[in-house]
C-alpha cells in the first residue's frame, strides 16, 4: 500500500496549505503579541508547502518514469486495481459518515447497529458471513456498551429517539 | 531559587501502599489484560486501548487515572510477542524483532519456551527501565528546571527534526507530517492573546481540535480503511504450543544471556529517550547488535533465545526511557507517550519539571504503577497465554469495526461533542491517505503536541529578549539543542551518503 496515489494526496495537502495560507491573513492582530500570530502558523504552513512541491515534483517524475514502461494490460489492471480501492473507501466513508449522522438523529444504539451491521457483512472475509455471531452482536454490542456507560462510568451516550433506554 | 528533587525511597514505598487495595490492582489487571489483549492482535494496537481507557478515566483521579493507562501500556508492549511467535506476525511493530527466532521456535514444537522468554525479557526489560527512570528523571528534572523559553524552544525544535527525520523513510516526509500536525494543532484561539485562528466563521473550530480526536482518527480509523481495501492480513495459522513448566528455561539458562541483556536494556532506555523512536526501532538495534557479537550469529533467524531476548528486553526498556523525556522535559518520546500527555492535561496535571515539585505524589505513583503493571504483566501473560493465543483466531472483520466503534465512543465523551466523531472520521481519512503516499503518522500526532509548545516558547523568548533571537546562540543549554538540531538535520539528509561512502572506503 506504501507510497501509492502520492500526487494526489500530495495535491490535496497543497490546497489545504493554500486554504490555511489564505487564513492566516485572517487572523486579526493581537495586542499582547511580541510576534503576530499569523507568524509561526505562516511559517509551519510555507515549510509545509515547499516540501510538499518537491515531493510532488519527484512523485511526478517517477510515475512518468514507470508510465513509459507499463504495458496496456498492466495500465488497465491499474486502473480496476484504483477503482476497487475508490469503491472500498468510499464504502467505509459512507458507512462511518452515515453513521455519524444518524447518531446525532436515531442515538447511539440504532447509529452503531447499522454501522456494525454495514462493515461487518462488508468486511466478511472471502465473503464468510458468520450470521450467527454479527447479528446478535450488531444487536446487542451497542446496547450494552450504552448501558455500561451509563450506569457504570456516569456517561450518557447520545440517546437519539431511545430515550426510554436512560 | 527553586527547590532540588531527588530520588526518595520511603515516598516510593508509600506510593506503593497507596496501590495496594484490591480494586487498584483489579484495575491494573484490566488494564494489563486489556494492553497485552491489544497488543497482541495484529491490526489493532496498544494506542488504540489507550485511547478507549481515557475517557473511563476521566471521573477518576489523576493518579489511579495514570495507573490504569500505564497498565495498558506496559501490557500493550509485551503483548505483540504472542503474535510474533504463534503467527508470525507481529502485534506491534516493537515485536518485529522478536518473530524472527520466535516463530522458528515455535515451529519446531518450543512455541512454550519461546513465549516464555519473550515474557521473561519483556519483564526484565521493563523493571531495569523503570529504575532508570526512577533515577535519571529527577536528575533531568533539576537540569529542566534552569531551562527558559529558550531552552524551550530550541528542544522543540530538535524535537521536531528528530521525530521528522528518523520516523519513516524520508526526512521531506516526516517533516511534512509533523508541520501539518503543527498546522492542525493551530486550529483555535492563539495561546498568548486568545484571537480566534482558522475558524474560517465557523464556532466550533474556536476550541480547537480535539487532540483525542485526532488520535483515534489517526491511530483507529486507517487500520479499518486498510482491512477493507486490502482485505484480511492475517491469513497465518496459529500454531499450536505446549505450555511449559515456568518459563520453559532455567534461570541459569536465561541469565547466561546477561551481556545480552544488558545491552538489550540499554539500548531500549537510550533509543526510548530520544523524542519520536521508541520501541519499533530499538528492537531491530538491538537485534543487530545481539547478533553483531555473537559467536553464532549465522544461527539467528533460525530459532536462538537470544534474538527474543534482545528484541523483547528492549522494546520494554524503551517505556521507561520515554517516560524520562516526558515526565522530565514534557516532551512526548513517541506516539504511545503523546497519548499519555494528553491524558494527563485533560485531568489537569502538566507533565515537565515543575510536576516533580508540585506533584511528587503522582510522580511517585506513576513509577510504582510501572513496576507493579510489570509483576502484574509477567503473571498475567504466564497464566493466560493459551487464552491470549487463542485471541489471535479472532477475525478482524469483527473486531475492528467493535474496536473503532469503541473509540468513537471514546471521542464522543472528551466533550459530549458531535463535532469531535465527525472530526475523527475525517482526521481517518486524511491518515489513512497519508498512509498510502508514504507519509509517516506519527510525526503528525507529536507535531500537534508540539506545534503550541514550540509557539509559545518562542513568543515568551522573544518577549523576554525585546525580540532578539541571539540568546538562542548565547545561552549554552539553548546553544547546544540548536548544534543537536543542526547535526541531526544533516544526518537525515546525508546520513545515507556518508554510511555509503564509508563502507566503500571499508571495502
Amino acid at each position: 500500500m506504501k507510497n501509492k496515489h502520492e500526487i494526489p494526496v500530495y495535491s490535496g495537502l497543497l490546497i489545504f496549505g493554500a486554504i490555511f495560507f489564505y487564513g492566516t491573513f485572517k487572523i486579526k492582530p493581537g495586542r499582547a503579541a511580541t510576534i503576530a500570530d499569523s507568524f509561526v502558523p505562516r511559517v509551519a504552513v510555507l515549510t509545509m508547502m515547499a516540501l510538499l512541491v518537491v515531493l510532488l515534483v519527484q512523485a511526478i517524475k517517477k510515475q512518468q518514469a514507470e508510465a513509459s514502461q507499463r504495458t496496456p494490460e498492466q495500465k488497465a489492471a491499474a486502473r480496476a486495481e484504483t477503482k476497487r480501492f475508490a469503491l472500498r473507501v468510499l464504502f467505509v466513508t459512507a458507512v462511518m459518515g452515515v453513521s455519524v449522522y444518524l447518531m446525532d438523529k436515531l442515538g447511539f444504539v440504532l447509529s452503531m447497529t447499522f454501522y456494525l451491521l454495514c462493515l461487518f457483512i462488508g468486511l466478511a472475509e472471502n465473503g464468510k458471513r458468520r450470521w450467527k455471531v454479527i447479528i446478535p452482536l450488531a444487536l446487542l454490542f451497542p446496547v450494552l456498551l450504552f448501558i455500561l456507560y451509563l450506569d457504570v462510568f456516569s456517561v450518557l451516550l447520545p440517546p437519539g429517539i431511545m430515550k426510554f433506554l436512560t | 531559587m527553586l527547590g532540588q528533587v531527588s530520588f526518595s525511597l520511603p515516598q516510593l514505598l508509600s506510593s506503593f501502599g497507596g496501590l495496594m487495595s484490591v480494586p487498584t490492582l483489579l484495575m491494573i489487571i484490566v488494564g494489563v489484560t486489556v494492553g497485552i489483549m491489544f497488543g497482541a492482535i495484529p491490526g489493532v494496537s496498544c494506542n488504540m486501548a489507550l485511547i478507549m481507557f481515557i475517557p473511563i478515566t476521566f471521573s477518576m483521579p489523576s493518579d489511579l487515572a495514570m495507573t490504569l493507562l500505564l497498565a495498558v501500556y506496559t501490557g500493550g508492549m509485551s503483548g505483540g510477542l504472542v503474535s510474533a511467535v504463534l503467527l508470525n506476525i507481529p502485534g506491534t511493530p516493537a515485536s518485529v524483532a522478536t518473530s524472527f527466532d520466535g516463530h522458528p521456535m515455535a515451529m519446531r514444537g518450543e512455541g512454550g519456551k519461546a513465549l516464555g522468554v519473550g515474557i521473561l525479557s519483556s519483564f526484565i526489560g521493563g523493571v531495569t527501565s523503570c529504575i532508570v527512570l526512577m533515577l535519571l528523571a529527577p536528575v533531568l528534572a533539576n537540569y529542566a528546571m534552569k531551562f527558559g523559553p529558550f531552552e524551550y524552544f530550541a528542544v522543540s525544535l530538535f524535537s521536531l527534526t528528530l521525530i521528522g527525520g528518523l520516523i519513516g523513510d524520508s526526512l521531506i516526509k516526516g517533516l511534512v507530517s509533523a508541520l501539518l500536525g503543527m498546522c492542525v494543532s493551530f486550529i483555535g484561539l492563539a495561546p498568548l492573546t486568545s484571537v480566534p485562528r482558522m475558524t474560517f466563521g465557523f464556532h466550533s473550530f474556536e476550541t480547537g481540535m480535539s487532540d483525542v480526536a485526532l488520535m483515534i482518527g489517526i491511530f483507529a480509523i486507517p487500520e479499518l480503511v486498510r482491512f477493507a481495501v486490502d482485505g484480511s492480513s492475517d491469513d497465518g495459522e496459529v500454531i499450536k504450543f505446549k505450555k511449559t513448566k515456568g518459563f520453559g528455561i532455567s534461570m541459569r539458562e536465561y541469565f547466561s544471556h546477561w551481556k545480552n541483556i544488558i545491552r538489550s536494556d540499554l539500548i531500549g532506555i537510550g533509543v526510548g529517550i530520544l523524542p519520536g523512536i521508541g520501541g519499533s526501532v530499538c528492537n531491530i538495534l538491538s537485534y543487530i547488535a545481539a547478533k553483531k557479537s555473537s559467536k553464532h550469529p549465522e544461527k539467528f533467524g533460525t530459532g536462538v533465545v537470544d534474538g527474543i531476548i534482545a528484541s523483547e528486553t528492549s522494546n520494554n526498556a524503551s517505556i521507561g526511557g520515554a517516560l524520562v523525556t516526558m515526565l522530565a522535559l514534557g516532551i512526548p518520546g513517541s506516539a504511545t507517550t503523546a497519548l499519555l500527555i494528553s491524558a494527563m492535561s485533560m485531568h489537569g496535571v502538566q507533565p515537565g519539571p515543575m510536576l516533580f515539585l508540585r506533584e511528587p505524589a503522582l510522580i511517585y505513583t506513576i513509577f510504582a504503577a510501572i513496576l507493579i503493571s510489570n509483576l502484574v504483566m509477567i503473571i498475567v501473560e504466564t497464566k493466560g497465554i493459551n487464552i491470549f493465543a487463542r485471541m489471535l483466531l479472532v477475525p478482524n472483520s469483527i473486531l475492528l469495526p467493535l474496536v473503532v466503534m469503541m473509540c468513537m465512543v471514546g471521542a464522543y465523551t472528551t466533550n459530549y461533542s458531535m463535532f469531535d466523531v465527525a472530526c475523527v472520521v475525517v482526521f481517518g481519512l486524511v491518515g489513512y491517505f497519508m498512509q498510502c503516499a508514504g507519509l509517516p503518522l506519527a510525526p503528525m500526532i507529536l507535531g500537534f503536541i508540539l506545534g503550541p509548545m514550540t509557539e509559545v516558547n518562542l513568543q515568551r523568548a522573544l518577549q523576554s529578549s525585546r525580540m532578539s533571537l541571539t540568546p538562542l546562540f548565547t545561552r549554552p543549554i539553548s546553544l547546544f539543542f540548536v548544534i543537536l538540531t543542526v547535526i541531526s538535520l544533516v544526518w537525515a539528509v546525508f546520513g545515507k551518503r556518508i554510511k555509503a561512502k564509508m563502507q566503500k572506503r571499508g571495502g
